[in-house]
């Protein structure tokens, strides 16, 4: 529930920050807007101003700033709406395939925002999602609209759009965390839809990786559970132990100890296997069990692969639990296996405070065959 | 596959058919120089380059006859002439049409090297190249690009691609000496991730073509991503190369970095299903969104097909897993990481049981498990190996190791077995010698000398002449000398050295053959043997214990120097303080055996010194306290002792403390009576002038003062047995003076306080400053003294937990009778906390007390057998033994009883009140079973053989004469009681009363 809280007021403070005092609310700015459509239900054809919904009704009008108004049921049978798009909304998508996105932008906000209100209608009964789909593409890769596109994405239905959509948000949320905004992208990834998203819960696992990798282990954590819930895919699996490993770094020992319990036997070879042993290694260790520990770990050592995320960690702690068992010149080894591999890690980081506090090297003894 | 990307990325994919092309030229030729170039420019703008070629051939002959300035013209022609040609091998595949396009590039290159159309002409004709997989010739054109004058006019991704195609070239072609300088600016100027891992990746490979390790190895971080540049087969393969080329030069840290890189096939494979899954996510993704057409989705498309074709391929490619396992392992083993190595072997065991080199998994995970002391592992692993009837390569071994773990483990019946089967399966084997010492140690450590004997001696007898034939004989020898019987364990020590001179038993048997005859009172043959043993094995460790004994020998002769010199060696060739620390007391004593107390002082106090951290300091105190009584100075002795007291007296496991404590009064009063006799002894002579004439004239006299003041020294005493002397000292006093100033320095050096005015106020220090182990043992020494403090205080579990074990056996003794549970509370704290103190006897026999007395007979007996066994030696055992009889005797096991009373009498260091004690008792068990007549026969004995111990030979006398009215002979009874009542031995006797009126009273 703590874990919620934080999350949630995250949220709030970042939206209120981004787009309160920096960003122009551009839904506001054309909300008023009216959308030249042709009605063509039951097969009528005729030119009208789609100006909002009320109650469950559409409201047209005859006339851009008329006042004569028309509500339409949105349950009506056999809907069918057609939307006349402006010819300087036509001209700013043809930027697009240039890819000159901030010009595309800049000449398609007017009238793409007032399209936004209507998103839930679905494509077959009015034709303006490729257009919104369009903008969204160009908003995502142009450049200093950020904060927008936050708002943007926020404000679409994403659930019941086509996945396409969420796509874009998610390489939003990758844009964000590459610019370390991740406060922004968390509130966006609380938007996203991670059920029937194949594609999209990877990446999601990539942020919570990112998060978690930058110290942010609450956030992460919240993120992983979420995940954890799409049952029966890889990232749910994957997550389970990193909730585990979460609860680890917060020192709640026995809810980590719960989740790794709860992700079954994992074989070695199979990629969670390393990952289980580090983590096993680290209750030992914070247990001040260095046999056991060490045990773990080196385990896990034998079956991780230089490129996996918890690779810096896991060889890290293997020379650390040689150092507990008083082999320095081992742990030496593998202190600068980490700086080697990786230099630009907290875990390389640490290396080398640990290896600058090591005892000189012992006289090196000529290393033999076995027998 | 590769060029079909390339030409793809170059120019859009078009759709234009190739049919109705011929018929164009024909129309070409027809048009004026005007309506050509239009119709040629118009095709070109749309892209429709092949339907352009007929057009723009018409204009190259055109353009040929024309001025040198329409000719210029012409250099468009040839490039969009040479991209159609490309553009129609993107439809038919035919190498034919790159040969084409090269040709029109290179004739726009030469006839225009620095024209408009220089740059995209020479991408456009390196990628045609690269389509013929012509890679050095490919690679020489973005060689050329990359350089002045033609670098200037590179636009930034024209740069970005020339690099990369570049190295592309150089890697495909393994010209890595070429590409080496080009890898390494690309990874400098790349700044896509996947670009700088792919750049790496070629370098690195070009690295370890050229044996350049170190470098490669610096490369690692630009590939630890999941770049695609790591899951290529070729470099992989390079990885184990390079591997195996840094184990072979015995670089074994380095090797392992490499295999720790390498991915195998089967993670490849995974990765690129997985990636061809993404990649046709995708390109649907994209097609439902920009469209079949656009240049990702061309570029996507190609991808996937690329994919895929690795995909296949590796599903044929022979997996290297096993190999590279083994290394990883073998490299573990040899980075001395042996925790990953005991796992990875043991993996390796699992997953790969039936591989040729399966028993070297087994033998190298036992190794591991062993090296990291994973007993259960090794013992686990060692009984696999052993169950597989096939499998010899290292069984030897794996016994020997197995067997250490058994005994590790306690596992002492697994562990006699397997070494009995080895030795009797093989009793020739190498190992056989090294299952002996183990199995002796073993022997040792159980205490079953018999054991060891009987075993040992039948191997020797069975198998005459093996290589374990010396360890059976130092074994059985061992056997013996632990058993005490110098003489049979002596003969296989001689054996040993006789027959097995070159033996690694050959030293430690000398040193025991010395043992033994020490043991046997051979002081020449024992001297001998250790002087020898010190001359031949000069660095042994157990060359100070030899001198130790040397000194003990010398001593004995006595040779004060000799042994004085061996006992000083001692410290200098052994870390035993056990040792070190008897040499320099049985030096000490020698010292003070030829009245050198000054040297004895100054050996105690070099002890002090430089054993203080690790000696038994308190008791070197107590010696030293000695030694300057000795030296005339117990001022200084008292002084020394109570330094000790205050400076050890709160720590409980000071042992010697209690020694001085019970010391200090003792010595006090000792000294003050001895110096006060003297002074006033000579100070009467010498104020005294009839006393001296008395004593002159009159011997008796002086005897008689003499017999009065028995503390007078000998060293006073002795001159005035010389009549000259008493003689000369009526007239002159003055020979005197001397002694009289030294005893009353000597007085003056005294502590002005009585020892139990300076324990009272300790004690009340100690208690003030909850000193409380302090203020225990003041408490118990006061009390010795008869100072009484809290009289009546129950001592409790508190008090227990500040006791030292000689206050712990006080406070027990003290509280038996208010609390038995409480007293035994103290014992147990003795045997649970002090087990090397020198009072867990008197704990085992207190505990054993209190259940006697609680009626806990077992429980009784439990503790007194147990303190009998580990105290064989003691002179108190006796009481354990007397005990047990006691108990039996309450337990009305009479026979029981007097077993334990024969045991006692069969004792000879036990004669004299014990065995008067155990007749009597003996006597009382027949008595209370009323066999009188035996009854009597031992009351007998006890008065008539033991009457100095007038306690036991008393109660004889009584329960005798008893005995006698109890058998109806009244004469007799009264004549016992008449011989006790008659000697005057007997008068204070507290029997004396109850005997004289049962005498009356017949």
């Amino acid at each position: 529930m703590r874990n919620l809280f934080i999350v949630c007021t995250l949220i709030v403070v970042s939206l209120s920050t981004v787009w309160g005092q920096e960003g122009t609310d551009f839904f506001k700015q054309y909300a008023n807007e009216p959308v030249p459509v042709t009605n063509r239900t039951g097969g009528a054809d005729t030119n009208l101003y789609l100006v909002g919904e009320d109650r469950g009704d559409l409201i047209f009008r005859y006339k851009p700033r008329g006042n004569r108004e028309i509500g339409v049921p949105l349950d009506t049978d056999g809907l069918l709406l057609f939307y006349r798009a402006p010819k300087q909304l036509l001209e700013a998508m043809q930027v697009i395939d240039l890819g000159d996105f901030n010009v595309a932008v800049q000449g398609m906000r007017k009238g793409i925002y007032p399209l936004t209100a209507y998103m839930e209608i679905p494509e077959d009964r009015f034709n303006i999602h490729p257009y919104v789909e369009r903008f969204a593409y160009a908003l995502v890769n142009s450049e200093g609209n950020e904060d927008e596109a936050v708002a943007f994405f926020r404000r679409l239905p994403l659930t019941k759009l086509s996945p396409v959509f969420s796509s874009y948000a998610m390489q939003l949320v990758e844009d964000l965390v590459e610019q370390k905004k991740n406060r922004e992208a968390m509130s966006l990834l609380d938007k996203l839809p991670l059920k029937g998203e194949g594609s999209l819960l990877p990446r999601i696992l990539f942020f919570a990786n990112a998060l978690r990798k930058e110290g942010n282990i609450e956030e992460a954590l919240f993120l992983y559970q979420r995940i954890q819930q799409v049952k029966d895919t890889p990232e749910a699996e994957k997550s389970q132990l990193w909730i585990a490993y979460c609860n680890v770094e917060l020192n709640r020992l026995e809810s980590a100890r719960l989740f790794l319990d709860q992700s079954g036997d994992i074989k070695p070879g199979e990629v969670g296997y390393s990952l289980k042993r580090l983590i096993q290694g680290k209750i030992l260790l914070l247990e001040k069990q260095t046999m056991k520990a060490m045990a773990e770990i080196s385990r896990g050592v034998v079956y991780t692969d230089v490129g996996s995320d918890w690779a810096p960690e896991i060889t890290y702690t293997a020379g650390y639990c040689y150092e507990l068992l008083q082999k320095p010149d081992t742990a030496r080894e593998i202190y600068g296996e980490v700086l080697l591999f990786y230099p630009k890690t907290t875990w390389g980081e640490k290396s080398k405070t640990q290896l600058d506090a090591l005892p000189p090297k012992a006289d090196p003894k000529p290393a033999t065959e076995p027998s | 596959m590769f060029p079909r990307k390339y030409i793809l990325n170059l120019v859009l994919v078009l759709t234009l058919g190739l049919q109705g092309i011929a018929s164009l030229y024909g129309q070409a030729e027809s048009l004026t120089l005007s309506q050509l170039q239009t119709k040629a420019v118009e095709l070109v703008d749309s892209q429709n380059y092949l339907e352009a070629r007929p057009y723009l051939m018409e204009l190259v002959s055109r353009f040929e006859a024309e001025d040198a300035e329409t000719k210029k013209r012409l250099e468009a022609v040839y490039f969009y002439l040479g991209v159609g040609y490309l553009v129609e091998y993107g439809s038919n595949q035919s190498n034919t049409m790159l040969q084409e396009a090269i040709k029109w590039f290179d004739r726009l290159e030469k006839e225009f090297p620095n024209g408009n159309f220089t740059v995209i002409a020479n991408l456009a004709t390196a990628d045609a190249y690269r389509g013929l997989q012509q890679w050095t010739k490919a690679a020489d054109i973005y060689r050329k690009l990359l350089r002045p004058p033609l670098e200037v006019r590179l636009t930034g991704p024209q740069r970005v691609e020339a690099l990369k195609k570049l190295s592309q070239s150089y890697y495909i072609a393994k010209d890595w000496k070429s590409g080496e300088p080009w890898f390494k600016k690309f990874l400098e100027e790349s700044r896509d991730a996947d670009d700088q891992a792919s750049a790496a990746a070629a370098l690195m490979e070009a690295y370890i073509n050229q044996s350049k390790f170190q470098d490669a190895i610096d490369l690692f971080p630009f590939l630890v991503g999941e770049s695609p540049a790591r899951y290529k087969l070729q470099f992989n393969v390079a990885l184990i190369d390079a591997g195996d080329k840094l184990a072979k030069e015995k670089n074994y840290n380095e090797a392992m970095l490499m295999y720790r890189m390498v991915l195998t096939v089967e993670e490849i494979l995974v990765w690129q299903e997985n990636r061809l899954k993404d990649l046709n996510n995708q390109l649907a993704l994209l097609k439902s969104t920009a469209g079949a057409t656009s240049e990702r989705a061309v570029e996507l498309e190609t991808e996937v097909f690329n994919t895929d074709a690795q995909v296949k391929a590796l599903k044929t490619m022979k997996s290297y897993t096993p190999e590279l396992r083994v290394r990883i392992a073998r490299n573990y083993l040899l980075t001395s990481r042996d925790w990953e190595s005991f796992w990875a072997y043991l993996e390796l065991i699992k997953d790969y049981p039936d591989h040729a080199n399966a028993q070297d998994f087994f033998y190298a995970a036992f190794t591991g498990a062993t090296n990291i002391g994973m007993t259960d592992e090794v013992i686990r692993l060692g009984e696999a190996y052993m169950d597989d009837p096939a499998w010899s390569k290292y069984r030897d071994d794996i016994i020997v190791k197995l067997a250490q773990f058994y005994l590790e483990k306690g596992r002492a019946q697994d562990f006699f077995g397997l070494g009995k089967k080895f030795i009797e399966s093989s009793p020739d084997n190498r190992y056989c010698s090294q299952i002996v010492f183990l199995m002796g140690s073993a022997f040792v450590k159980e205490q079953d000398f018999a054991g060891m004997i009987s075993l040992f001696s039948g191997y020797i007898k069975k198998y005459p002449g093996v290589i374990m034939q010396d360890g059976l004989n130092y074994w059985t020898g061992m056997g013996y000398l632990f058993d005490q019987d110098y003489e049979k364990a002596v003969g296989y020590f001689e054996t040993v050295l006789k027959k097995y001179p070159g033996s690694a038993y050959a030293e430690d048997s000398l040193y025991r053959e010395g043992i033994c005859e020490f043991g046997l009172q051979e002081m020449e043959a024992a001297r001998d043997t250790f002087e020898t043993f010190v001359r031949r094995y000069s660095d042994s460790n157990l060359r100070g214990e030899a001198e130790y004994f040397l000194g003990d020998l010398e001593a004995s002769v006595p040779d004060v120097p000799k042994a004085l010199k061996h006992y000083a060696n001692v410290e200098k060739y052994t870390d035993n303080i056990g040792f070190i620390q008897n040499s320099y007391f049985r030096a000490a004593e020698l010292l003070e055996a030829n009245k050198r107390y000054d040297e004895m002082a100054n050996m105690l106090e070099r002890f002090v010194n430089n054993y203080r951290a690790e000696g038994d300091l308190t008791t070197a105190i107590y010696q030293l306290g000695r030694a300057r009584e000795l030296q005339g100075r117990p001022g200084d002795a008292l002084n020394e002792y109570w330094q000790a007291i205050e400076r050890f007296g709160d720590n409980p496991n000071a042992n010697g403390l209690d020694l001085i404590l019970e010391e200090y009064p003792i010595k006090y009063y000792t000294n003050r009576n001895m110096i006060d006799a003297n002074l006033n002894f000579l100070e009467k002579i010498q104020s005294e002038g009839a006393f001296r004439k008395q004593i002159a004239e009159d011997r008796r006299a002086l005897f008689d003062y003499i017999a009065e003041n028995p503390n007078i020294s000998e060293e006073v005493k002795r001159p005035f047995y010389d009549r000259a002397y008493r003689v000369a000292l009526v007239e002159d006093v003055s020979v005197l003076d001397d002694q009289v100033a030294k005893f009353r320095t000597m007085k003056s050096d005294l502590p002005d306080l009585t020892p139990e005015e300076t324990f009272k106020i300790a004690y009340d220090e100690a208690v003030a400053e909850y000193e409380k182990t302090l203020a225990l043992r003041l408490q118990m020494a006061l009390e010795e003294m008869n100072v009484e403090l809290n009289a009546g205080h129950v001592f409790t579990e508190e008090d227990f937990s500040y006791g030292s074990p000689s206050t712990l056996i006080w406070m027990g003794h003290k509280n038996r009778e208010f609390d038995p549970g409480l007293a035994k509370g103290a014992y147990q704290k003795v045997l649970n906390d002090h087990t090397e103190s020198e009072f867990v006897l008197d704990a085992l026999m207190g505990m054993g007390d209190v259940e006697q007395s609680l009626g806990n007979y077992d429980d009784a007996l439990f503790f007194y057998r147990d303190a009998e066994e580990r105290f064989p030696a003691e002179p108190n055992t006796v009481k354990a033994v007397m005990s047990q009889g006691d108990v039996y005797r309450k337990m009305q096991r009479a026979a029981d009883a007097r077993e334990q009373y024969e045991r006692v009498l069969a004792n000879r260091d036990w004669r004299g009140s014990p065995h008067a004690e155990a007749l009597f008792k003996s006597g009382m068990s027949f008595y209370e079973q009323g066999e009188f007549p035996m009854a009597q026969t031992y009351f007998e004995r006890t008065y008539i053989g033991h009457g100095a111990f007038i306690d036991w030979s008393g109660a004889a006398y009584l329960q005798s004469g008893k005995t006698l009215e109890r058998m109806g002979r009244p004469d007799e009874a009264k004549n016992t009681y008449d011989e006790f009542l008659n000697s005057p031995q007997f008068e204070n006797s507290p029997l004396y009363q109850e005997i004289n009126t049962a005498r009356k009273a017949l």
